[in-house]
């Protein structure tokens, strides 16, 4: 088939603009964190580019898209390494889901999905981590959570075998990342030291800015071309974010009786998180309701944690992890026939309440809790696992001199 | 101001109930229509549709009788057979005669009394 150089184009802009998101978490996560750990939080992102590329290429790919269910995999659970090294991602290769589009640029696509997935936990135990653990936390997360994920939703494993749909990464993302990072919480516990409050909002904005222009290559780039469902993720995007940013700024308005910044970008990410799963799939009214309630359940999340006194620092959980669930839950109901393209494969359709089927419901309700059950307790345990090998958390001495210094002998502020 | 500012409780100031209430405004303005839109196009509203948009009224209830009860048609007493019946499959661009544009004042006067008048199901049966 020759290639289709619209949707490769498009395509390779959309992988540069997601991994342009990594860098842009660095950011927004540095500005929350105090002076004396924002290098620290940073690097825990921006060593993801660096750690995954090499992880991706040894053997991700090929755990996640080599072989499906019933054909080479691991139970439908896990891909098996027939693609290890890239073998057999040649020059002339198709695209598994655009023939049009070359394997290369899926390859790339995808890598930068891996690549910024485990960054977004580093929120949950920031100030609290000591480097060389997180190292081997970042290979073991991928190897025994993502790589398996993704295989059961994108690379024809069991969720996918069993009609369960995730647009750009509800389930494999956020909702995985949002409740590693919840048990991430309960593990390391609640920081010591003083060094707790955000030290830069402008930094977090600019995060902020990064990470909403990288997330239209993130949804609208999950259609893997140019047709008009791209059109439409694109749009779903900003209309969940936009409705969501001022939504938690109202509630923040009424319960805290200041109209915060932060709050309003928080909301953004919120909104961004929860239509992550349906940016394809649902219509443009649809999305606008997903972004008021996205801010509403993660406001009440954040809320919730904090009045339980988990430290999760960044809201990982309460922002990604919730958003994460809800959207995956929602697009069961707002999932609808009439917003996809006609001739498309049955199976790629994903109709829920709003066209009178249940059925989808149960299976995203279903999927959204197994990945949480899955990701918090393979994170538990992996933890658990790590501190036998190393320490994972820093002494209290540690902390209150600020991992900046300790960690990496550098500091962000002279 | 300065007790405003630092977010201490008390009344709210006007200038915050009206920050709050415009952005109440804008979400519901856009709020409501949407989840108007969605569900307008649900199949469980469009059978609750479809069973109000029925092209004629209901049988009328039979004033009761000597000693006999008021007869209450079955499409009153349970509507859920609105929905199962043929009515309730019926498109809503049917016309639907109205029974009050039947007559005109030209027509002969109506023996038994004027169209429209019902006894209500309520009302205690007549004495005998």
């Amino acid at each position: 088939m020759p290639i289709d150089t619209g949707s490769t184009g498009f395509m390779l802009i959309a992988t540069a603009l997601v991994m342009f998101m990594t860098p842009g978490l660095a950011f927004f996560y540095g500005g929350l964190v105090g002076r004396k750990n924002v290098l620290t939080i940073m690097f825990q992102s921006f060593i993801s580019l660096g750690i995954t590329t090499v992880i991706w290429f040894i053997c991700g790919y090929s755990l996640c898209f080599s072989g499906s269910l019933g054909h080479g995999d691991l139970a439908g659970i896990v891909g098996n390494l027939d693609m290890a090294f890239f073998r057999g991602v040649d020059l002339m290769g198709p695209s598994p889901m655009n023939p049009g589009v070359p394997v290369m640029v899926f390859v790339a696509y995808q890598m930068m999905f891996a690549i910024i997935t485990p960054a977004l936990i580093t929120g949950a135990f920031a100030n609290r981590v000591r480097f060389p653990a997180y190292l081997l936390f970042l290979v073991a997360w991928l190897i025994l959570v993502y790589f398996p994920l993704v295989h059961m939703v994108w690379g024809g494993g069991l969720l996918a075998a069993w009609g369960v749909h995730d647009f750009a990464g509800g389930i494999v993302v956020h909702t995985s990342a949002g409740f590693a990072a919840f048990a991430s919480v309960l593990y390391v516990g609640k920081r010591k030291a003083s060094d707790k409050g955000l030290h830069s909002l402008p930094l977090v904005a600019l995060g902020t800015a990064i990470l909403w222009f990288g997330w239209y290559g993130f949804n609208a780039g999950s259609e893997f071309g140019v047709d008009r469902i791209t059109g439409l993720a694109f749009l779903n995007t900003d209309l969940a974010a936009s409705f969501a940013g001022p939504t938690w700024l109202l509630l923040d308005w009424i319960f805290t009786r200041k109209p915060r910044f932060l709050g309003f970008l928080t909301g953004c990410v919120a909104g961004l998180a929860t239509i992550t799963p349906c940016a394809g799939f649902v219509s443009t009214p649809s999305a606008v309701i997903i972004g008021i309630l996205a801010s509403a359940a993660c406001y009440l999340a954040v809320h919730l944690k904090n009045k339980a006194g988990l430290d999760d620092a960044l809201d990982v959980f309460g922002v990604h992890g919730v958003g994460g669930f809800l959207g995956t839950i929602l697009l069961g109901v707002f999932g609808t026939a009439a917003m996809t393209l006609p001739g498309r494969d049955p199976s790629l359709l994903a109709s829920g309440l709003v066209d009178g089927h249940a059925d989808l419901l149960v299976k995203q309700s279903v999927a959204a809790c197994g990945t949480a059950v899955y990701a918090f307790l393979f994170t538990l345990l992996m933890l658990w696992a790590i501190n036998k090998v190393t320490t994972v958390r820093v002494s209290e001495k540690e902390e209150l001199a600020g991992l900046d210094m300790i960690e990496h002998g550098e500091e962000a502020y002279v | 101001m300065a007790a405003r500012r630092e977010g201490n409780p008390g009344r709210r100031p006007a200038d915050e109930k009206a920050g709050i209430l415009f952005l109440v405004a804008i979400l519901a303005s856009a709020f409501f229509p949407a989840v108007l839109a969605e569900f307008d196009s649900a199949a469980l509203l469009k059978a609750v549709a479809a069973a109000m948009a029925q092209p004629k009224l209901p049988e009328r209830i039979a004033p009761a009788g000597a000693g006999q009860p008021a007869t209450i048609p079955e499409t009153i007493a349970y509507p859920t057979l609105l929905a199962e019946g043929p009515i309730a499959t019926a498109t809503t661009t049917e016309a639907s005669p109205d029974p009050l544009d039947v007559l005109s004042p030209s027509d002969p006067p109506c023996p038994q009394g004027p169209p429209g008048l019902l006894p209500s199901p309520r009302a205690p049966p007549p004495l005998a």
